[in-house]
């Protein structure tokens, strides 16, 4: 065998187990989800036959995948924007020259390690009627008793606190790593120059921070619409959908409903949804940031 | 409002055109227990060029930044055109300065770099783009005032610096070894172009640097630091003719100063620069051994041991053109009585000038 053809098959062997399991678990499945959503569900004795655009036309008409959708919608506009807004304000905290600062940072990450499902217990407890912590502190000031998971109207707004909760740490982490990252020297420079903190972050720090604004924030949005554990443990999208989110759904309509097809179709707007997103994105934002 | 502008503009007017000194008086910086600047008290007259040398670690850096007012005084008062600044922040002490790192601000072009300042303190559109363009043209940065500091060369970065801590127009312009990034050729070229600019401008500068070339060339006053404290301080000529110490006469020079001991000189240290040795082959002088020559050109220096076993020294000797000596050839030094420097033994500092000694001690 000649050389270059050992090196090839050489370099193809290498690949070959990282490639499999990314064919298997991966691109295999997204094919297969696309494939099964141009046909009907099977069902006993009925084999799936092609049934073209069929679910996809069926999702106009199908109020809880549009609720769903819109609920989606509010929630990525609920906790994106803050829970960024908040990772940067804590990273600029803990990032400053004060006390214990390590342990700070320590604790704003926290609720990151913590496992999804507990981080959802402890929420559930806090919001429970009565006398969970919410409505104790609530409950000190003398206002009425409030089921914060059971009412249509603070179910999703509660949901999207746990998020915010639980994300903004993590994201804290990337600004903090960017902000070590910016020499001193430039702030001593504004500093000669008279620039206050408001100026030197509106010129200097913000700016410099925009690769990993972009990147947090591309981040934010897929987790947004990844969002399912919470939803299953607190409110199983109750009540009357309020919380429905469209993973969530998905998960219905696929593993309760066994409606295999339409789950595929409804998965396949999903992907559509966050590759629109995510290019978008790139292109707006790719313009305005500055790559070191 | 108009009134309040037109103010800012005229201050800064006045600002430039009267120079200011810059006086340190006993100045100290600890952190912690280490002292950084130990009771350093100094003063560069308007209009002068004042350098800070020493070896690393000698407190220059933080000196500077005391006067910048990045960093705070341990005790001492630094005086600004007369007036106590001790206690403003940098901003207020009517100072530009150029950092080691330049400290460009990446995302922003060279313009918006330049005129970063004047932006903050809200300088009329107008005034910024006259300030913007005498700068740029000063400097020769013309051409890429659009571009972003990475997409300069070292050299095109230093100007930059040059040009922010210009516009300002600020009395006293400050420098952080502002040349240690570039290589040998440019910083010869830069060092020239800085000196030209702080006397067109006529302000006052405070210049720190490791490289006593840098301050030999370029300074009115070389102030020589030392662990914190100030080991000398005068003219480039005063330092190289008369250094104060040891230290001082090693440091300054290339080759550095020969200091030697003689045992017909108990208790004295006698010093004498290369270039003012005689070497000859024979004669009269001391009897030493070439060890080894270092051929620079214009001139080469011939290292000559003097002395046996424990008790050897080795002298640094520059001769003009090529000397074609061979390590372990017989030599004679010798040198005039008036190129004998003499110090304490015991403290390193420079003996009152006695003739008899320098006669008896020339060779």
């Amino acid at each position: 065998m000649p050389l270059r053809i050992a090196t090839q098959v050489h370099g193809w062997l290498l690949l070959l187990p990282a490639a499999v399991l990314l064919v298997a678990f991966t691109h295999y499945p997204a094919m297969a989800a696309l494939w099964n959503s141009l046909h009907s569900t099977p069902r006993g004795s009925r084999p799936a036959r092609f049934v073209g655009l069929d679910q996809y036309a069926a999702m106009a008409q199908d109020p809880i995948f549009l609720q769903s959708l819109m609920n989606n919608a509010l929630f990525v506009l609920g906790t994106v924007p803050l829970s960024i807004a908040l990772a940067l304000a804590m990273a600029l905290w803990v990032n400053g020259r004060l006390r214990g600062r390590t342990a700070l940072r320590v604790a704003y990450f926290t609720p990151t390690v913590l496992p999804m499902i507990a981080v959802a217990n402890i929420w559930l407890f806090f919001y429970t009627p009565g006398y969970g912590l919410l409505d104790q502190i609530t409950g000190l000031f003398g206002l009425p008793a409030h089921n914060w998971l059971g009412d249509r109207s603070t179910a999703l707004p509660a949901l999207m606190a746990v998020t915010v909760w639980k994300e903004a740490g993590f994201f804290m982490i990337f600004y903090l790593a960017a902000l070590q990252s910016i020499p001193p020297t430039l702030r001593e420079a504004a500093d000669l120059e008279g620039a206050g903190r408001w100026t030197f972050f509106r010129r200097v720090t913000f700016p410099l921070l925009m690769p990993t604004t972009l990147f947090v924030l591309v981040n934010a949005i897929i987790n947004a619409f990844r969002l399912v554990d919470h939803v299953i443990v607190m409110t199983r999208g109750g009540p009357d959908n309020a919380t429905a989110l469209l993973l969530f759904y998905i998960y219905e309509v696929g593993f309760r409903y066994w409606d295999t097809g339409y789950a595929a179709a409804l998965t396949a707007v999903l992907l559509a949804i966050l590759v629109v997103l995510a290019i978008g994105q790139f292109l707006y934002l790719d313009r305005k940031v500055h790559y070191r | 409002m108009r009134a309040r502008t037109a103010a800012t503009v005229s201050g800064f007017r006045t600002a430039m055109s009267v120079p200011c000194s810059v006086e340190l008086d006993r100045v100290t910086k600890r952190w912690g227990t280490a002292t950084a600047v130990d009771g350093v008290s100094l003063t560069a007259q308007a209009g002068q060029m004042l350098v800070l040398l020493g070896p690393s670690g000698c407190g220059k850096s933080t000196t500077l930044r005391l006067v910048a007012g990045l960093d705070s005084l341990t005790s001492g008062r630094v005086l600004i055109g007369g007036a106590d600044v001790s206690a403003l922040p940098p901003a207020r002490r009517r100072i530009a300065m150029v950092f080691q790192s330049y400290a460009l601000f990446p995302h922003l072009s060279v313009a918006d770099n330049i005129l970063f300042g004047l932006q903050v303190r809200r300088v009329p559109v107008v005034e910024q783009r006259k300030r913007l363009a005498r700068a740029a043209d000063l400097l020769g940065l013309g051409a890429l005032l659009e571009r972003r500091p990475a997409q300069l060369s070292g050299g095109q970065q230093q100007r930059v610096a040059l040009g922010r801590a210009i516009v300002a127009d600020a009395p006293v312009c400050l420098m952080d070894e502002p040349l240690s990034n570039l290589d040998a050729q440019l910083r010869h070229e830069m060092r020239r172009e800085i000196r030209a600019l702080q006397l067109r401008l006529g302000i006052t500068m405070v210049y720190v640097t490791h490289d006593q070339t840098e301050a030999m060339s370029m300074a009115d006053q070389v102030v020589l630091m030392n662990g914190g404290r100030v080991e000398q301080a005068g003219t480039p000529d005063a330092l190289y003719a008369r250094p104060a110490s040891v230290f001082a006469a090693r440091f300054i020079g290339t080759p550095p100063m020969n200091v030697f001991d003689l045992p017909q000189f108990p208790g004295v240290r006698l010093g004498v620069r290369p270039e003012a040795m005689t070497l000859a082959p024979s004669g009269p002088g001391l009897a030493a051994t070439v060890a080894d020559t270092d051929y620079h050109g214009a001139d080469t220096v011939v290292l000559c041991r003097v002395g046996e076993g424990a008790e050897a020294q080795t002298l640094a000797v520059r001769t003009p053109g090529h000397a074609p000596l061979a390590p372990g050839a017989s030599v004679r030094l010798s040198w005039a009585p008036d190129a004998v420097h003499a110090f304490d033994a015991a403290t390193g500092l420079r003996r009152p000038d006695e003739d008899d000694l320098r006669r008896a001690a020339a060779q």
